[in-house]
């Protein structure tokens, strides 16, 4: 403990705050620009950072950071269009209570749970860091392909109406996942010669495609079908009424905490899955999707509590559970710091400073956050007719420069061609990036639990984490035949 | 953003269209099941599985179809496609003039698609806009796009 307090003097350095402070603004800003996430800031920011000291560039990271993820949420409840794909999961509930007229009591929710799940995150990563690293160690190829089975099947048949489709959409997204090259055997499959896919598809490119476009071109659809029907003067939180999130925040905080340190899970998969928990742990599961404060409130501490524990393992073992996570090894290898066990009792100031950053950036984003989301919502002011073009505008600029190829804007409109099919058509779109995301990691947990095990399948079922996890898959799995076996009402 | 039947309001998706797309996603399940075919050992694992679960969900779909016409909250057809085709167009210019150049074109022809008849809105509109984006990508994040027609860069 007296390790963690020594970063803290680091961190309260003036060029550390004035970083932590352009890091969060800048943050909250590029997360409310859909097709703009923190990976792409991270990037442009990692060139200028050869030139400042680490606490200074690793403080602007955090708030970055921490300040996106919140910034996702602004779009999300007043557009439906998430900033960031792991504001996903808050348009469910965000948009509906911005439609209702209560857009900042939606956006207050999403930043105190923002700051929330950030403080609950910083705090993983500073007081028990090293027991969740020893567990999530313990977990192998095996209890990962059941994690990964568990997070598709839920999630699908928990946001689908109708499951058949809900599971059709996970494999459509497993299918994309599978695009590109077999990382163990180097064989192409699903390019059929198309050589810019030949790496895999770009999740950047694939959200904005599916979750920007379609409802963009609904906005087209009538001048009031965008959020500009919300009342912006409405009642924001109150203290007291943000205090009855706490059992929210909590179950949240920890699942988004564990799937942080889970590597190849992200934020995304964390708001979802928090979101679907949350559902489920309801008395009245049926007012979610219409505007429940809940629903906000799950998905966006979540998000935010993947954030710094994600960087646990990056931060101890050097090892990056997602593509932030690698953006901030990358700047710590650029000021000659290497991740790893070294680095705790080598640079013990740097790398204590910096949890202290991501714990002082959360309390950043809430006085920023305020100032931000009032800038934004007079976005709200512009006829839909003309924001759809605009946020189409964003968006293909924004996965313009996030790979610098046209190639991958074309790919962009063929995701907002395929999410506005299928959505018209009743397939959610959310278990499509869940396939997408847990799909690869599936494949690759079963192939090397195949080949641990030399081929014995009953080894899939051999621990009790993994017997676990398959009974909690096949009880998911049987709830739609549950709930077909109920006594049906007459139809009136 | 799914459909909702309980929905007294939105736009109509009938059940030929809902057809097509549970025959295309199953017509997407055998592809992706004929390239794992083409695979050798553990790379056809999981290709195949999950084509030939796409194509059984695909028939569960159909059989669940139902003939009753289902409301959305998704963009009409014709103005979606409409929509998506400008989007292509604005795109394919992007790459010859430059994203901001074809933006002056692309905002008051969506704007038009999206029923907005006040000129001096959607003029105004597309020149802030397009300044707006030029200070903040071309000057502030310095990105390299393709080059400008009218704005240089």
């Amino acid at each position: 403990m007296i390790e963690v307090l020594s970063g803290l003097p680091h961190a309260l350095l003036v060029d550390s705050i004035l970083a932590m402070i352009v890091g969060t603004a800048a943050g909250i800003l590029v997360g409310a620009i859909p097709g703009l996430t923190a990976t792409l800031a991270m990037a442009l920011l990692l060139p200028f950072t050869y030139t400042m000291s680490p606490l200074v560039a690793l403080g602007m990271m955090a708030g970055i950071y921490n300040g996106s993820m919140y910034g996702g949420a602004i779009p999300a409840i007043l557009m439906r269009i998430p900033g960031t794909p792991s504001a996903v999961a808050t348009t469910f509930d965000g948009y509906p209570l911005a439609q209702a007229g209560r857009a900042k009591y939606a956006l207050h929710i999403a930043l105190v749970s923002s700051t929330a799940g950030s403080i609950i995150s910083a705090l993983a990563l500073m007081i028990i860091a090293p027991p969740l690293v020893t567990l999530a160690l313990k977990f192998g190829p095996i209890e990962y392909f059941w994690v990964a089975i568990f997070g598709l099947t839920s999630v699908s048949l928990l946001l689908a109406g109708a499951p058949a489709k809900g599971l059709a959409s996970a494999m459509i997204g497993v299918a994309v996942g599978l695009v590109g090259m077999d990382m163990m055997t180097g064989a192409e499959r699903l390019v059929f010669g198309v050589r810019h896919i030949a790496g895999g598809v770009d999740l950047a490119v694939m959200l904005t495609g599916l979750f920007a476009i379609p409802p963009a071109l609904a906005m087209l659809a009538s001048p009031s079908a965008g959020s500009s029907r919300a009342d912006l003067t409405g009642a924001g939180l109150k203290l007291r009424e943000a205090i009855t999130f706490a059992r929210t925040w909590f179950r949240s905080g920890i699942i988004g905490v564990i799937i942080g340190i889970m590597p190849g899970a992200g934020g995304n998969l964390a708001g979802i899955l928090s979101y679907a928990e949350e559902k489920r742990a309801a008395r009245d599961p049926s007012r979610f999707g219409k505007g429940d404060p809940r629903g906000i409130a799950a998905s966006e501490c979540a998000n935010n509590a993947d954030n710094a524990s994600s960087l646990i393992p990056t931060l101890a073992l050097g090892v990056p559970g997602n593509s932030v996570a690698a953006l901030m090894m990358g700047a710590m290898l650029i000021q000659g710091l290497n991740p790893g066990p070294a680095l705790f009792s080598q640079h013990a100031d740097v790398v204590y400073g910096f949890m202290w950053q991501m714990l002082l950036t959360a309390f950043m984003m809430l006085g920023l956050g305020l100032v931000g989301a009032k800038l934004f919502v007079n976005m709200l002011r512009i006829p839909a007719a003309l924001l759809a073009p605009m946020i189409l505008i964003i968006c293909s600029l924004g996965t313009y420069a996030s790979t610098n190829a046209m190639a991958d804007v074309w790919l962009m409109l063929a995701f907002g061609v395929t999410g506005y099919v299928l959505s018209r058509s009743g397939y959610p779109i959310a278990p499509i990036v869940l396939g997408a995301i847990l799909g690869p990691m599936a494949e690759s947990s079963f192939r090397q639990g195949l080949l641990i095990s030399r081929g014995d399948p009953l080894s899939f079922v051999s621990s009790p984490i993994s017997i676990i996890l398959v009974v909690a898959i096949l009880a998911i799995l049987a709830l739609p035949l549950l709930r077909r076996r109920k006594p049906r009402t007459p139809a009136g | 953003m799914a459909v909702t039947p309980e929905k007294a309001e939105g736009n109509t998706v009938r059940p030929l269209e809902r057809l097509a797309v549970a025959l295309l996603v199953a017509l997407v399940g055998a592809v992706v099941t004929w390239d794992g075919t083409r695979q050798d050992g553990a790379s056809a694992y999981f290709p195949i599985a999950v084509g030939s679960a796409m194509i059984v969900l695909s028939v569960i779909s159909i059989i669940r179809l139902g003939r009753d016409t289902r409301l959305t909250d998704e963009a009409p057809l014709v103005r979606g496609f409409a929509g998506l085709a400008l989007l292509a167009v604005f795109i394919a210019l992007a790459g010859q003039i430059g994203f901001l150049t074809a933006s002056l074109a692309f905002i008051p022809a969506m704007a038009v698609l999206g029923g907005d008849r006040n000129a001096v809105r959607v003029v105004v509109g597309t020149l802030a806009f397009v300044i707006m984006a030029y200070v903040v990508f071309h000057l502030a994040f310095a990105q390299p796009f393709p080059a400008e027609l009218i704005l240089g860069g």
